[in-house]
């Protein structure tokens, strides 16, 4: 082995201790006790340094804070299916129909902006709305919005992969006798296929990791995980183990994802396919 | 297998006519070939006779019905795409099936018919193999097996040829001939190569920004081309042309140019002044192989070019242009070698100098 081959691995070695300590101090912190959480020195090692315990699970899985995920998981689903038809069909217009009219840079930039304005600057107006129609916290309000605010990512992204489609391809479909519908089905969304699926990925992944809305919109009766975690307390003192516990479960459903999609999610940032 | 009429057809795009104004009429089990340079809306016409696009103005019948309004379905036409168009993620089975899944016609008659026209164009041991791994005459292949595994009454090939290998191109020339023939469907044919259109087509169309041109038989579109761009790129080797000029003399008409002047009679009445005038590669002999023609006069050879079985002889003879000669063989000679040229007056094509258009042809000079 070189020492080059070397001295990168131990830059990795160093690379993956800071990015990944965090993540292991609370994996391990929802193995301890509240009691362990704040010693001093810190407890790290366990078995060594403290006695691994399963209270902070037992409590996730036997209060509501089990179906808060439940919860994150419908409205995270809704949201992405209803961001994805319609993100779909719009980018297939914005690709495929560049004469119509109000199709230029202008209409794109506008829908883009809807995803620029922090969420925070904007949550307000939001939730009157919904008070007003008499819908707030509910699944439909939290969904809706959540579908309204995933749809210009999937439309940026997605018309990136029907531009890469050539439009020949859809005239032969056309003139083999498929109608739009089956056109879309059977040419245009195998073709988009490994797109597609990053962008469903991503946008899952942002819905389930979504908090501000979560809780305005939403919080009271309709409680998604990352909503939950502010209730985590008992009197003055914050449930720190509980909050390790949550974040472990909470992020099983994204590693999963980033395994399964790592390829296409990467050549998506590349800007390719 | 219908007639097909085109009725003052025109289709815009940002306001500017890619078909202008078109009116055709092609028989019925013909292989009809719409010829014009790239951009010339050759293919925007493909695609109006399809029924992929909708005319801006203008009618379209087939068989006396109107179709303007019917998308290709209804209208019964197949259309092999210039860049292939096969669905990448389909295998060349699929993609030649998928016409006939469109029609849900049951497993074992699609299998059958995709056999068949596999077996035709011989890439039946290419059926299982994916696009991406077929070369080109085989994606070609697939992509008319497509167009002709439906029974379309109408086949549009859009440029079928110019994306192969100049052997194949040559292969599939001669089967395009064979499959019309057996085929007995109406094949229309778009091409800028007028080999293509020379070969193939029973009747042309010379298309050139959006407008046809001239419609006739290739011995008509050779014989006469309207104007001189037709007449430049209706041929083989393009059409010399240079500046001469009708004057009179004595009683006698000639036409004079800067090399020589040859007296004419004339058949039909050509007002007196500037003309150009053009003669084919192929009309124009060398003095030492084919003897002396009733014009003859002498240049310098700039460039001898071996195409095929021919050879082009560039000759600097002193006018506007070098002048391309075609001789049918293979014909090597030394830069800057004085040689002989001529050529006989019933060659000539005179043209109008402002528009370019066919006055009259030399034999009709000849009178």
């Amino acid at each position: 082995m070189s020492w080059k081959k070397i001295l990168g691995l131990i830059g990795l070695a160093i690379y993956g201790l800071w990015a990944l300590g965090p993540y292991y101090l609370t994996v391990i912190t929802s193995f301890k006790k509240l009691t362990d959480v704040f010693s001093i020195p810190p407890k790290i090692i366990p078995y060594v340094d403290f006695t691994p315990t399963l209270e902070a699970y037992e409590r996730v899985f036997t209060t509501r804070a089990i179906w808060t995920f439940v919860t994150s998981l419908i409205v995270a689903s809704a949201g992405t299916i209803i961001a994805i038809v319609v993100g779909l069909l719009a980018a297939y217009g914005f690709s495929r129909f560049p004469k119509a009219p109000m199709n230029d840079e202008r209409s794109f930039f506008i829908l883009l902006t809807l995803r620029m304005l922090p969420p925070f600057a904007v949550v307000l107006p939001i939730v009157t709305y919904w008070v007003f129609l008499g819908l707030i916290d509910t699944y439909l309000a939290l969904i809706w919005t959540y579908a309204i605010f995933s749809v210009p990512l999937a439309v940026w992204l997605i018309k990136g992969f029907v531009d890469e489609i050539p439009k020949s391809i859809e005239d032969a479909a056309m003139a083999d006798g498929y109608g739009f519908g089956a056109r879309l089905r059977k040419i245009v969304i195998p073709l988009l296929g490994a797109g597609l699926a990053a962008t469903v990925a991503l946008t899952w992944l942002f819905l389930w990791n979504e908090f501000l809305f979560a809780l305005k919109v939403a919080g009271g009766k309709v409680v998604t995980y990352t909503a939950y975690l502010p209730q985590l307390r008992l009197g003055q003192r914050t449930l720190w183990n509980v909050y390790g516990a949550m974040g472990t479960l909470g992020s099983i459903p994204p590693l999963l994802i980033l395994i399964i999609f790592r390829r296409y999610i990467i050549r998506l940032y590349l800007g390719g396919r | 297998m219908p007639e097909i009429k085109l009725e003052n057809v025109s289709k815009l795009i940002d306001n500017k006519p890619i078909v202008d104004n078109v009116s055709l009429e092609i028989p019925n089990k013909s292989l009809f070939c719409v010829l014009g340079p790239p951009r010339s809306g050759k293919s925007m016409l493909m695609r109006l006779i399809a029924g992929l696009d909708m005319p801006d103005k203008g009618r379209i019948f087939f068989d006396g019905n109107d179709v303007t309004h019917l998308g290709p379905v209804e209208r019964k036409v197949a259309i092999a795409f210039q860049d292939f168009a096969l669905y990448p993620h389909l295998t060349a089975f699929d993609n030649i099936a998928s016409p006939l899944k469109a029609m849900k016609l049951p497993g074992d008659e699609i299998r059958r018919k995709v056999m068949d026209v596999a077996r035709y164009l011989k890439i039946e041991h290419r059926l299982t193999h994916y696009p991406s791994e077929l070369s080109g005459g085989e994606k070609q292949r697939v992509a008319i097996a497509r167009a002709l595994v439906k029974d379309a009454e109408v086949i549009l090939l859009d440029e079928p040829l110019v994306r192969l290998d100049y052997k194949i191109r040559e292969d599939m020339r001669a089967e395009l001939h064979k499959i019309q023939r057996e085929v007995g469907k109406n094949v229309i044919l778009m091409t800028s190569d007028p080999l293509d259109a020379m070969s193939l087509g029973e009747r042309i169309a010379v298309m050139r920004e959006g407008k046809v041109l001239q419609l006739g038989t290739m011995e008509e579109i050779y014989e006469r081309p309207v104007n001189i761009f037709v007449g430049r790129y209706f041929g083989v080797v393009e059409m010399n042309v240079f500046d001469g000029e009708l004057v009179k003399v004595n009683d006698t008409i000639s036409l004079k140019t800067k090399i020589f002047e040859v007296p004419i009679k004339i058949a039909r009445k050509l007002p007196r002044g500037k003309v150009k005038i053009g003669i084919r590669p192929e009309h124009i002999s060398l003095v030492e192989l084919a003897g002396k023609k009733e014009v003859n006069f002498k240049g310098k050879i700039v460039l001898t070019e071996v195409v095929g079985s021919d050879t082009i002889v560039h000759i600097d003879v002193g006018l506007e242009e070098l002048i391309r000669v075609s001789v049918p063989a293979i014909y090597r000679r030394r830069m800057g070698e004085e040689i002989g040229v001529g050529f006989n007056v019933e060659a000539l094509y005179i043209f109008s100098p402002e528009d370019g258009k066919l006055l009259a042809r030399g034999g009709d000079l000849i009178g």
